[in-house]
């Protein structure tokens, strides 16, 4: 497979011969990919390609899945974490997730926000609001709701529904986030948005995003991975993927001739 | 360097030539399509009207025979047995009493079963033979729970015609229905709300306890205000259970073992339903017909506020959750 690791010194999260089976079904074969600290991973490809199922191991979201098997090695911070006795609740702490069709919780913004950090410990006032507030800001969405936190979060329009389910991923301080398709159900100018908002996110967070749309890799993504058929065909440099493929496969899927 | 190629993108363009075609075939299809849609409305509007008329026709009918004796006297005095006059008091109270200890019982209990068949029981064969016993047991006929309860709790525990044979044979007819309805409401909610609470990093329990029972509340608040209506009205199950006489109620009598207290879960205790069946089929007091007149429409009044009551509180609740509440606007 064509790819360019990134530097050693800089590597949040990686993964060594990852193969997933639904049943019989391989949907994920010998996945090695790395992911560097603070730079934004695009995972692109055709639809049923394995992107999601890929996305779902990091988090270790696919244990959910009774009939789902994960083999190989996922290294978080260098500690292998697809081991039977590790703590997935501790790991989904740490990588957080934001799904394909915003999923705010049926509460208050406030409390989508809260909730989760509240359940985990915190449960000083003061350094909730606070909490929410800062969560708020660097989602870009404290601005718009600053003033009704207690009302329903599922009256926020689509946008803003999804940069909540960012704003509540922060909360919880990860160092990894994790978004499949996270645009994919959104207008075009809450897109651009959220593209923004995840760029600026970036100095403070290691980023893989699953996306269909590839002026979007190509806008905001420092690497790029191309999936197909459950194999990572090809890694590397978002500039050089688009520009120069090594695969066939790749500039074929690129200049949207199959896929 | 230059951008990535666009993928096509052909929904623009097909969506123009699509209604370009159309353009032509449209003036003969829509008057056909227009003719059907009006019958179509006429017949489903008469349908409609006949159901309405039915509908407001039976209650009209009920209220307007039986309000006319709905009186203070009535609705405290207790029955008479051979006389005119009688009220039915303590039925009213045994009918409250029956249904507040059936929801004590089957809401727990049903919560409970619907949670776990929801949530947590695998796939395989035998929830798969519990969900089809309950689809059965919800069909029963009232009379054969009503039968089965005389069997066990009456003569085999030996509990005799009581307040709590009535409750929990009524718990037995209502579970089965309770823990389908729950279980949809649970069902109806989308499991990205599940996924949500999962990729925080809570746990299963957490996410059901604080996430999916939230979202599901309106659904399951419904769905249990309507097995109470269904209760209250019930017969069958309780002529042979909670039985067919309501020894008068004395409110000063606090002691748990006496025939006239009114908590006395050992005490047989009649309810509107049965006292409306047994005045009309075997009550020998000469005015058995206004009796049983009034207290169906009684019946049906607190049956029509327990509808009203779960509208609005559905009504509120799915608000609550969705519409935003009134509070926090002004910040
Ligand atoms: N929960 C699941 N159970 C069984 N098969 C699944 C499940 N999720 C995904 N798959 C299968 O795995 C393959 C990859 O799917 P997915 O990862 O969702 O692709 P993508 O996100 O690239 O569209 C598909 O063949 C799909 O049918
Ligand atoms: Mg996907």
């Amino acid at each position: 497979m064509p790819m360019q690791p990134a530097p050693t010194d800089r590597r949040a999260l990686q993964t060594e011969n990852l193969n997933v089976y639904y049943r019989d079904n391989h949907a994920l074969k010998d996945a090695n990919l790395i992911f560097a600290r603070n730079e934004i991973t695009a995972l692109i490809g055709a639809s049923g390609c394995g992107k999601s199922t890929f996305l779902r191991c990091l988090n270790l979201m696919n244990r959910q899945i009774p009939h789902c098997r994960i083999e190989g090695r996922i290294l978080f911070e260098g500690t292998d974490i697809n081991t039977a006795d590790e703590d997935v609740y501790k790991v989904r702490r740490h990588i957080g997730m934001v799904f394909q069709r915003p999923n705010p919780f049926y509460k208050s913004i406030y409390d989508n926000i809260a909730f989760a950090p509240r359940q985990h410990g915190i449960r000083d006032k003061a350094e909730l609001d606070e909490l929410v507030e800062s969560s708020l800001r660097q989602a870009a969405l404290w601005k718009e709701v600053s003033g009704k936190l207690d009302t329903t979060a599922l009256a926020l329009s689509g946008g803003q529904q999804q940069r909540l389910c960012i704003a509540r991923a922060l909360a919880l301080k990860p160092e990894v986030l994790l978004l499949d398709e996270p645009c994919s159900a959104l207008d075009p100018r809450s897109t651009r948005y959220i593209e923004s908002l995840l760029t600026e996110l970036k100095d403070a967070y290691t980023m893989v995003i699953v996306t269909h749309n590839l002026q979007q890799a190509w806008r905001i993504a420092d690497r790029t991975a191309f999936f197909l058929l459950g194999e990572v065909v090809e890694y590397n440099a978002t500039t050089a993927l688009f520009t120069e493929p090594v695969d066939t496969r790749t500039s074929d899927y690129l200049s949207g001739r199959f896929g | 360097m230059t951008a990535p190629s666009t993928p096509p993108t052909p929904d623009a363009e097909g969506d123009e030539v699509v209604s370009a075609a159309e353009g032509v075939v449209t003036t003969a299809l829509t008057a056909r399509a227009r003719r059907s849609n009006t019958i179509a409305t006429v017949i489903l509007c008469v349908i409609a009207s006949i159901i309405c008329v039915i509908l407001i026709g039976l209650i009209g009918y009920i209220l307007y025979n039986g309000v006319g004796h709905l009186s203070w006297s009535f609705l405290t005095s207790i029955p008479q047995s051979f006389k005119a006059g009688g009220g039915i008091g303590p039925e009213i109270f045994n009918s409250l009493y029956l249904l507040v200890l059936t929801l004590l019982i089957s809401v727990p209990i049903g919560l409970g079963a619907s949670i776990y068949l929801c949530e947590y029981a695998p796939d395989n064969r035998m929830t798969a033979g519990i969900r089809t016993a309950i689809e059965v047991l919800s069909s029963l006929p009232s009379i054969v729970v009503g039968l089965f309860g005389m069997l066990l709790f009456v003569i085999q525990l030996g509990w005799g015609f009581s307040v709590i044979s009535g409750a929990l044979t009524l718990t037995v007819f209502n579970l089965p229905i309770l823990v389908r309805v729950i279980e949809q409401a649970l069902a109806s909610v989308p499991s990205t709300q599940r996924e949500a609470g999962l990729a925080l990093g809570l746990t299963h329990w957490e996410t059901m306890l604080h996430v999916t029972i939230p979202a599901a509340l309106p659904g399951i608040v419904t769905s249990v205000i309507l097995s109470a209506g269904r209760v209250f009205g019930e017969a069958a199950a309780l002529i042979y259970t909670a039985g067919q006489s309501a020894p008068a109620l004395d409110w000063s009598n606090w002691n748990l073992l006496s025939l006239s207290c009114p908590l006395n879960v050992m005490r047989p205790a009649e309810t509107l339903a049965v006292h409306i069946w047994k005045i009309s089929s075997e009550g020998i007091v000469p005015d058995g017909h206004a009796v049983a007149n009034g207290t169906a429409a009684l019946l049906i009044i607190v049956i029509l506020a327990f509808n009203l009551l779960m509208r609005s509180l559905g009504a509120h609740l799915s608000k609550r959750l969705t519409a935003g509440g009134t509070t926090g606007r002004e910040g």
